[in-house]
């Protein structure tokens, strides 16, 4: 009696359970597409390219097999954007990147935006994990402009006070650590637009 | 990422319970005398270890290998709620002087938010079985850490004159944000 | 009249957070915003609302051996529903709740709801009662939230409040912030209610 009991319970956890993954399946296949085309607008949407390269009105893709050779050849590298404008000319450029010196919480990923000539035009933070308040100040203005006109071969260094070389950048107060991996990502982005874009 | 810097940044940088948020029901129930307090780490120890491998196992060999990695939550829930089973009967025929003393809080551990949750950080940060298993044992002496040092404070607080309104949980939270604040400053460890 | 008790009862007599002390994790995790806490009271409302029907509408069938795990296959299968949905349509408070919203499905007001209540309830009244628990739970949640970004971001809702001298107690963002304004709060309200029954 006590085994077939228990055939039973787990006959009716069996059925449950497959009801329950059934609906689960079904819902996947509803919201599946609709998830990916919202990672793909909040990462690179025309929005993004009107912030990260002013004067664009949104991101058309790059020849897939000169993307895939960055890919093979540099690690945080995560995708590259051609930025048009209206007429469909090309005004700029965009790395999506990860840093390559880890911030506190991981490594901060970052959309950069070059101009044709090699001079950063626009940054925007697509995800990091940093201190609330102290690292995540990374993304405020102050620092953020200081990187407009940075170019590609410049090697972007960060000092703690006193900004004295055109390649300097001045740490956000306390932060040190997350504006370094924050420039890290920065000077990976021009690397790459200099290596394989210009 | 090396073994011992996984380890000391569950225990102390990113401490389960007083950085991530992860465990505090028991954090708080069961933390008012030392002995159930131990009593209690060593419990979740070994469910942590053992859940962190099994579910690893399942997401690796069934999750990834169909493409079904949404029924993530439900399966990985159903295998705590069975490891949490099995260690109450386990513990009923070989220690029942510790199954006493834990009572309801045994079965509690399956909706012990740290268990769930390590099992859900052990891959998303993409770690194999050796590295889960390193951070599932980080995490869980880190959880029995600030549990007996939490019931550590609290036994003394009964005999303390604390302020009528704030007798007993509110008193046990400030306290606990004090412990908080003394993790704080684990956050620039790194080896 | 007796479904608005139960409305009021889990508003206010039995709050599941500063009476009942359930599903701590999230409301100390996720209460760094306004919009945090609200959005995260809603979700779990939604899961209880849900769990609460469907565990009502079976209660005849589901055999008391399994009805645990039963139970948390149903809550399970919501949570995985609200993380899809969230994840296609509010990506960015998907982002903010992270890893708690699977974690809804050990938050033990739901579990305890369905044990206590809609197992030996009719489905109506088990609505209500996860309606009045879920505003409750969502009150004392956007409560937490705004006294933490108030204080520690000198916003609420994300629109700036305090004036640009105002200098955020940057500690109640961060988790020890978390720990003290919920002491604090539950404090104040055992003193409110002590006043009251006096």
């Amino acid at each position: 009696m006590m085994k077939n009991e228990i055939v039973k319970l787990g006959l009716v956890l069996l059925i449950i359970t497959s009801i329950a993954g059934g609906l689960l399946a079904f819902s996947n296949t509803v919201t599946a597409d609709l998830i990916v085309a919202a990672e793909e607008e909040a990462s690179s949407g025309p929005e993004v390219a009107m912030a990260v390269v002013p004067g664009s009105a949104k991101f058309e893709n790059m020849d897939e097999d000169a993307v895939n050779e960055i890919k093979n050849n540099n690690e945080k590298f995560i995708d590259a954007k051609k930025a048009v404008d209206e007429e469909g000319n090309v005004v700029g450029y965009g790395i999506r990147t990860l840093s390559t010196v880890a911030g506190y919480g991981g490594d901060i990923e970052l959309f950069v935006g070059i101009s044709p000539e090699g001079e950063v035009v626009g940054i925007k933070v697509l995800s990091m994990l940093e201190t609330p308040g102290l690292g995540t100040n990374v993304q405020n203005e102050e620092f953020k402009n200081q990187f407009e006109g940075k170019t590609d071969d410049m090697d972007i260094e960060v000092v703690k006070s006193g900004v004295s070389e055109e390649n300097q950048v001045q740490a956000v107060a306390g932060a040190t650590t997350s504006s370094s991996s924050y420039t890290s990502a920065v000077n990976n982005a021009l690397d790459i637009f200099k290596e394989y874009i210009k | 990422m090396n073994f011992m810097s996984i380890f000391i940044g569950a225990v102390l940088v990113n401490n389960y319970v007083l950085v991530k948020f992860l465990g505090i029901c028991p954090f708080l129930g069961v933390s008012k005398k030392v002995e159930t307090a131990l009593g209690m780490g060593v419990a979740v120890t070994f469910v942590m270890t053992l859940a962190s491998i099994m579910t690893y196992l399942v997401q690796v060999t069934i999750l990834d290998n169909f493409g079904v990695q949404y029924l993530q939550t439900i399966a990985f829930i159903l295998i705590i709620a069975s490891l949490v089973q099995f260690v109450e009967m386990f513990l009923k025929k070989s220690s029942p002087s510790l199954y006493e003393a834990l009572g309801v809080y045994l079965p509690l551990i399956t909706t012990n938010c740290a268990v769930l949750g390590l099992a859900i950080l052990n891959i998303q940060n993409e770690f194999l079985l050796l590295e889960t298993i390193v951070n599932a044992l980080g995490a869980a002496v880190g959880f029995t850490l600030a549990i007996v040092l939490f019931a550590g404070i609290r036994e003394r607080l009964e005999l303390a004159d604390v302020p009528e309104s704030l007798k007993g949980f509110p008193i046990a939270l400030i306290t606990a944000g004090l412990m908080s604040i003394a993790f704080l400053g684990f956050s620039s460890l790194s080896i | 009249m007796n479904l608005v008790k139960n409305l009021k009862n889990g508003i206010i007599k039995e709050n599941p957070i500063f009476v009942q002390l359930l599903g701590m994790c999230p409301t100390l995790a996720v209460t760094t915003s306004a919009l945090n806490g609200l959005g995260m009271g809603l979700a779990t409302t939604t899961v209880l609302i849900g769990s609460n029907i469907v565990i009502a509408s079976l209660r005849k069938l589901i055999p008391n051996k399994i009805r645990i795990p039963v139970f948390i296959v149903v809550i399970a299968t919501f949570v995985t529903l609200i993380d899809m949905f969230m994840h296609a349509y509010a990506l960015e408070l998907y982002k903010s709740l992270g890893l708690f919203i699977p974690l809804i499905v050990v938050n033990c007001l739901i579990l305890g709801r369905a044990e206590s209540y809609a197992s030996k309830n009719s489905v109506v009244p088990s609505i209500f009662d996860a309606v009045g628990m879920g505003i409750g739970f969502t009150i004392a949640l956007t409560v937490l939230g705004m006294v933490r970004e108030l204080l520690g971001s000198g916003s609420l809702f994300g629109a700036t409040i305090f004036g640009g001298s105002f200098e955020p107690a940057l500690i109640m963002i961060l988790p020890p912030g978390a720990f003290l304004a919920l002491g604090f709060l539950i404090g104040l309200v055992n003193f409110i209610s002590k006043k009251r029954t006096a």
